[in-house]
């Protein structure tokens, strides 16, 4: 479980990029969060994740307090970032052992060889990660965050470079993930991806919170027969 | 086509010299101050050369000379940034898909090589014929000459370096090993420069440095066979001749266009490939079972740090080779320069030994030299900026910040180490170092380099994340002037135990070892207290 509360943070006096920002994203669920460019969705997971400090309030993983018990968060979680240019000097089986390392997985082949088959890129894992394509990369630093099976996955735009099988398997493994208990938080541009796999999703603006519920509760606040990109383009100001 | 390659190469100016925007007024102080240095240097020792040959009537030898290393430099020099410039630069990406003919990019890119070339030109070109011309007491005509043909000297070697570039990167596909063509460019460019320097450290007489001058001479005179270009330049300027430097420029014209022609072919043809993905994704299987074991979370983060230097051929050659061959290059280059004494320095030193061994002399020598040598280990104070946005990476795995630092100094230590042990095994050969110095010089560098690697404070304080180019963190960083302050500090610490607390050698061994050993330990506390005050640098 994720829990937001009252999290606010400033990049320049006066401008706050997260205003008052409190959710709470529950096990067994999915969580889209949605919102228009330089809206807040980056800070908002740079802070969960512990990249950025947290001026105002608290960010609970599992009720570790990021800030306070930053260790035992981190151990909660899985985390892709927005950009797959990581450890590109690594190879692609060097980048899954050392992940491994970190995270103390004990049957590191199982998991490498069924993770790394699943996204089809087993056969490239004895290549450099810098020459891999864009989607390569995306899916061998999904493998790495999924390997120690963090109960919340944290994943930053992960659909953007996929090719529809893996994007679709990714899609399938949250689900699965949602269903057994855990927990989903994931961002992105797509509102078609978060429409299908969503249980409840988070719109942000302007560093502020404009809605939190399912597409149902959304519908009901706005228009019964709308789809989440038209209730997006509404929420966020930025209907024709 | 001409508005084009004007505006193509003014882009790619502005862009490689970008960084230099916004700068503080000291440091453009500081890069004044270097700039009026180095061509100071070149002035002292044009001064010298011409001093030695006007005796002897040779004066106008000094322009062949002069031209000939003109030539030479271009050559040599601009072969890294030949492949850089053409192969491996990032606006390659983006210029391709323009609308633009293959000659007008190539035109731009040479134009960018040239004006590369004219800023080294500057210091051992230009610089030095105004000296010959001010001691010779050359005309007006001499001057007016230098600037239109140090501009047209240097377009003959650079079309033939591009023209040597481009026909082996589309023959062999050299772009697919970016890495590899990189590393073996800057390593020729590190022995280039070594053996230069290698060469005149053996000169330290005036007749050495006649001798040296007829080699030289000779040698310019084979270029003028070579480069028909260079008599053109000489005549120009030796004669104030007119149609020799509108020869000079029709020839360089002629070139210059002859390779635009042939590059439209061969220069795509090199760069044409997967740039994304130049390497290629290889299809080599795992290697059983060891591909999968685990030999722990610090050998793997070690290892991990280890394979980022090692394998960016940039970082290799600005961060690693410095430190593990500079040392020992420089005591090659000090017993060349005393060669014909060897002998009789071996004897006084043997002797020394035995007589002064024990009253600190030589272990402070030996010390103040593994300092010395630290000098150039830059591994630590980059360590962080080294990763760029990837540093990122600190902040959310679950390791605490200060191993995650710890991890990172240990590159920095093995560096210090392995250039110590070149030194020493060098010493011990060519001097005869006795080995009880070497033993207690041992705790002392040892505790001395582990108190080196955290320097990666001044990094953790404001590590430089945003970089598009490496050399802009491993060689544009300021923050390298730590490892030389530091390495100062350590150096004058010995001369004082030497010299004005008159520390024998046990003593030295004691104290230098006890305190790098404190300074360590404190340094670890601090890193582990600060742990999160530290990190929240890193965003």
């Amino acid at each position: 479980m994720i829990e937001f509360k009252n999290i606010s943070k400033s990049y320049r006096k006066g401008t706050k990029a997260v205003d008052d920002l409190s959710f709470t994203v529950n096990d067994g669920e999915i969580f889209g969060f949605l919102g228009p460019n330089g809206a807040g969705k980056s800070t908002t997971i740079r802070m969960l994740t512990g990249i950025l400090g947290i001026d105002e309030g608290q960010i609970l993983l599992d009720g570790h307090d990021i800030s306070k018990d930053p260790l035992n968060a981190k151990k909660t979680f899985g985390y892709v970032a927005d950009d797959p240019d990581q450890f590109l000097t690594l190879k692609g089986i060097e980048y899954l052992n050392f992940m491994a390392d970190i995270y103390d997985v004990k049957d590191r082949k199982e998991k490498i060889e069924t993770l790394t088959k699943r996204f089809e890129i087993f056969d490239a894992l004895n290549s450099r990660i810098e020459s891999y394509s864009h989607g390569m990369r995306q899916k061998i630093i999904i493998c790495g965050c999924l390997m120690h099976e963090p109960k919340n996955w944290i994943l930053d735009e992960p659909m953007t470079g996929l090719d529809p099988k893996s994007s679709f398997d990714l899609k399938t493994r949250m689900r699965e993930h949602a269903d057994a208990g855990n927990c989903v938080f994931f961002s992105t541009h797509v509102l078609d991806v978060a429409e299908k796999i969503c249980d409840r999703v988070g719109i942000i603006n302007k560093g502020k919170l404009l809605f939190v519920g399912s597409l149902d509760e959304m519908k009901e606040t706005f228009k019964e027969d709308a789809t989440l990109e038209q209730l997006f383009l509404e929420i966020t100001g930025n209907a024709a | 086509m001409l508005h084009n390659v004007f505006h193509l190469t003014k882009v790619f100016l502005l862009t490689a010299f970008r960084r230099s925007e916004g700068r503080r007024p000291w440091l453009k102080f500081l890069y004044a101050f270097l700039f009026l240095y180095l061509a100071f240097i070149a002035g002292f020792i044009s001064y010298g050369l011409i001093d030695t040959l006007i005796p002897l009537h040779q004066e106008e030898a000094f322009t062949g000379i002069v031209l000939m290393l003109v030539i030479s430099f271009t050559l040599f020099t601009t072969i890294i940034s030949c492949i850089n410039v053409f192969y491996f630069s990032k606006d390659n990406l983006f210029i391709l898909p323009l609308p633009l003919k293959g000659k007008e990019v190539l035109s731009a890119k040479l134009n960018v090589l040239l004006v590369y070339s004219y800023t080294e030109i500057l210091f051992f070109g230009l610089i030095p014929l105004l000296v010959y011309g001010v001691m010779c007491e050359k005309g007006l005509m001499f001057f007016l000459m230098v600037i239109p043909v140090l501009l047209l000297l240097p377009v003959i070697p650079l079309v033939l370096v591009s023209f040597f570039v481009m026909s082996v990167m589309a023959l062999t596909g050299g772009i697919r090993n970016k890495a590899l063509v990189q590393g073996l460019s800057m390593t020729f460019g590190i022995l280039f420069s070594l053996a230069i320097s290698l060469v005149s450290s053996s000169i330290s007489t005036n007749e050495e440095v006649m001798q040296l001058l007829v080699k030289v001479n000779g040698l310019s005179e084979l270029y003028q066979k070579t480069f028909f270009t260079m008599p053109l330049a000489m005549t120009a300027l030796n004669k104030g001749n007119l149609l020799s430097l509108l020869g000079l420029a029709a020839v360089s014209a002629l070139a210059y266009a002859l390779l635009v022609l042939y590059g439209e072919k061969a220069y795509y043809r090199g760069m044409i490939g997967s740039l994304y993905s130049s390497e290629g994704v290889s299809s080599k299987k795992l290697d059983g079972e060891s591909a999968f074991s685990s030999r722990g979370l610090a050998y793997s983060y070690v290892m991990k740090e280890l394979k980022t230097y090692i394998r960016r051929p940039t970082f290799f050659v600005q961060l690693v080779l410095p430190g593990l061959i500079l040392p020992a290059f420089m005591i090659l280059v000090f017993y060349v320069s005393l060669r014909s004494e060897a002998g009789m320095i071996k004897d006084i030193l043997r002797q020394f030994f035995a007589d002064r061994g024990n009253d600190g002399y030589v272990l402070g020598a030996l010390v103040f030299l593994h300092m010395f040598c630290s000098l150039y280990s830059y591994i630590s104070v980059v360590a962080i900026s080294k990763d760029g946005h990837d540093a990122c990476a600190m902040k959310y795995l679950p390791i605490p910040f200060y191993r995650q630092l710890i991890y990172k100094m240990i590159p920095d230590f093995l560096s210090c180490l392995i250039g110590s042990v070149i030194s020493t095994v060098l010493l011990v050969i060519l001097i005869g170092l006795p080995l009880r110095f070497v033993v207690m010089a041992l705790p002392i560098c040892l505790s001395y380099f582990a108190l080196h690697g955290f320097l990666i404070l001044l990094d953790a304080a404001r590590p430089k994340l945003n970089w598009s180019r490496e050399l802009e963190v491993c060689k544009n960083n300021l923050l390298m002037l730590g490892s030389i302050v530091f390495g100062l500090l350590g150096m004058a610490l010995v001369a004082l135990c030497v010299f004005v607390l008159h520390m024998n050698a046990i003593l030295q061994t004691v104290c230098l070892t006890l305190l790098y050993l404190l300074l360590t330990a404190a340094g670890y506390f601090f890193i582990k207290k600060e742990d999160i005050r530290l990190a929240a640098h890193i965003q």
